[in-house]
């Protein structure tokens, strides 16, 4: 059983090569708000992100005939908005890059309703807020993986760090989640 | 440590990511542990639902319609698809970043449209009522508008950045180039360019200097203020105030003082194209149906459009037009083309003969 759709990504780079703007708008309404997280983590200036933003999709669109090979598209984006940010910031910002700002990155949240889940309410709460107290990396870290489908060692070259501490992270992830579901555990029926 | 070393092996099972020996490590791990089946059910639950940002975490403005008009700037510069080709620069140059710029104005005479190499400085220059397009070194496409010139040194142009001077009006087409910025001097403003592409304009004589940004990311200082730099944003036009005070004997300007007050920052209207009307001297149309044509025709001739049949709207046409007047211009499409019109006013209606 699947509970929610996925995105045939492969379908949609077919369908750029094509020359299909559908599949453009697709890939920017999936990736526009990703993408920008890091880029804004790293340039810390909103116009700058949109900037490097743009210009991600805008190349992506120029080079949509060689992108129908790109094996992990989720990677391909990732890594071009961290070099356009760094790009934009070595030309731009007059500052080197400071790593990836904190405060900047987002809260998440499950998007789905406790019926989807078969939980209670208060314990999709208790998940989210566990998501949300997870060190910023850490949550970074852990939404590529889970939501991008980035491997390890994707995760481990685009944020610089190693496959190792990737590891560690995501364990760390799954621990406090794991944590918060004993909360509110239910009675058990028997 | 084992129970960390659970959450690593976990982890990497989902992500997909185990080996065949790690797998065999948490089954051995989870030997003798009472597994606990509700939470492993909602965990695998959590991992296939999607995850969001707060929408309250990302107040961020869209950038569709800068991606958007990149696309058809692409198609125009091809010369296919549904648009129309007015000139691949010039299409490209309408839709991508367009900069105007007021600078003081400065004789240049007899000279005709010349270009001078020097030693050490290009000069382009245009006289009343010629305009020119130069190509630069790096690619980047000028188009100068009458009165105006434009200088950039030989040797180090390009190097570090891609520095020009411009005394009038010009609009560009600027390669991409992160390594070295384009940077445009001006009497009164300096423009660096962040974005990909823009255009220059600036008109003799004004009282006030002006940039206009219709795509892309430009920073501007002043020469009133030059430690502040401002970001001018998409769809918006810096007015300064030109700084008579120190004029090195323009003459012309030195008798209008505009008023010495600060910039102001305008958002442009809809029609952004306003802003680069002066180098819409040529409309080029290659195989284009009437359909196609006829939002261009309306807007060149200023007339609407009326489709007496379907048929009509179905047939393609290829051309120049120029000087042309309306008739003219039908006149000559007719020869391609079997279709009668009729005239009224502002008003043309179009049908198949």
């Amino acid at each position: 059983m699947r509970l929610f759709p996925s995105i045939d990504w492969q379908e949609v780079q077919n369908r750029m090569a094509d020359d299909d703007q559908e599949a453009l708008r697709l890939l920017y309404d999936h990736y526009n708000k990703r993408l920008f997280e890091l880029a804004y983590a790293i340039v810390r200036s909103k116009e700058m992100a949109e900037e490097v933003v743009g210009d991600v999709f805008i190349q992506v669109w120029q080079k949509r005939k060689r992108i129908r090979t790109v094996e992990n598209f989720a990677f391909y984006l990732y890594v071009m908005t961290r070099n356009g940010s760094r790009s934009y910031l070595r030309k731009y910002g007059h500052k080197k890059f400071l790593g990836l700002d904190d405060p900047a990155l987002p809260l998440y949240q499950i998007d789905a309703s406790p019926e989807d889940l078969m939980i209670s309410g208060e314990m999709l709460q208790s998940i989210n807020r566990a998501i949300n107290e997870l060190p910023s990396q850490c949550r970074l870290i852990f939404k590529l993986v889970k939501e991008d489908g980035l491997k390890y060692r994707e995760v481990a070259e685009l944020l610089h760090l190693s496959v190792k501490t990737v590891e560690n992270q995501m364990g760390i992830a799954l621990k406090k989640i794991h944590a918060a579901l004993h909360v509110y555990r239910p009675h058990s029926p028997e | 440590m084992s129970a960390d070393r659970y959450w690593i092996l976990l982890g990497k099972k989902k992500a997909g990511e185990a080996t065949e020996e790690d797998l065999e490590e948490l089954r051995s791990l989870l030997d003798g542990r009472d597994e606990d089946e509700f939470a492993r059910d909602v965990l695998e639950k959590v991992w296939i639902a999607p995850m969001e940002p707060v929408p309250e975490t990302f107040p961020h403005r869209n950038v569709w319609h800068r991606v958007q008009k990149s696309i058809y700037a692409e198609q125009d510069r091809a010369g296919k698809g549904r648009l129309l080709r007015i000139t691949g620069a010039l299409a490209a140059a309408a839709v991508l970043l367009a900069v105007i710029i007021a600078g003081l104005y400065m004789s240049r005479g007899k000279d005709k449209p010349t270009t001078t190499v020097e030693h050490l400085l290009n000069q382009v220059a245009t006289q009343t009522g010629s305009k020119t397009k130069v190509a630069l070194p790096d690619g980047t496409l000028v188009w100068l508008n009458a009165n105006s010139q434009l200088t950039y040194e030989n040797k180090t142009f390009g190097i570090e950045e891609r520095a020009v001077t411009l005394v009038g009006e010009a609009f560009f087409d600027v390669t991409k180039n992160e390594k070295a910025p384009f940077i445009i001097h001006t009497r009164d403003m300096t423009i660096r360019v962040l974005g990909t592409a823009f255009t220059v304009k600036a008109y003799p004589r004004d009282k006030t200097a002006e940039t206009a940004l219709i795509r892309g990311l430009v920073e501007i200082t002043t020469r009133r203020d030059p430690e502040r730099k401002i970001v001018l944003k998409p769809n918006e036009k810096i007015v300064v105030p030109v700084d008579t005070s120190t004029d090195e004997g323009g003459g012309a300007s030195s008798q209008t003082h505009a008023p010495a007050g600060p910039y102001s920052i305008l958002r442009l209207g809809k029609d952004s194209a306003n802003e680069t009307v002066w180098i819409r001297n040529k409309l080029e149309f290659d195989n284009l149906t009437w359909e196609e044509l006829a939002p261009k025709l309306e807007r060149w001739y200023n007339i609407h459009i009326h489709f007496e049949d379907e048929r009509i709207r179905r047939r393609h046409f290829s051309g120049v037009i120029e000087k042309e007047t309306l008739t003219q211009t039908l006149e000559a499409m007719r020869l391609s083309g079997h279709f009668v019109y009729e005239i009224k006013g502002n008003e043309l209606w179009l049908r198949e003969n």
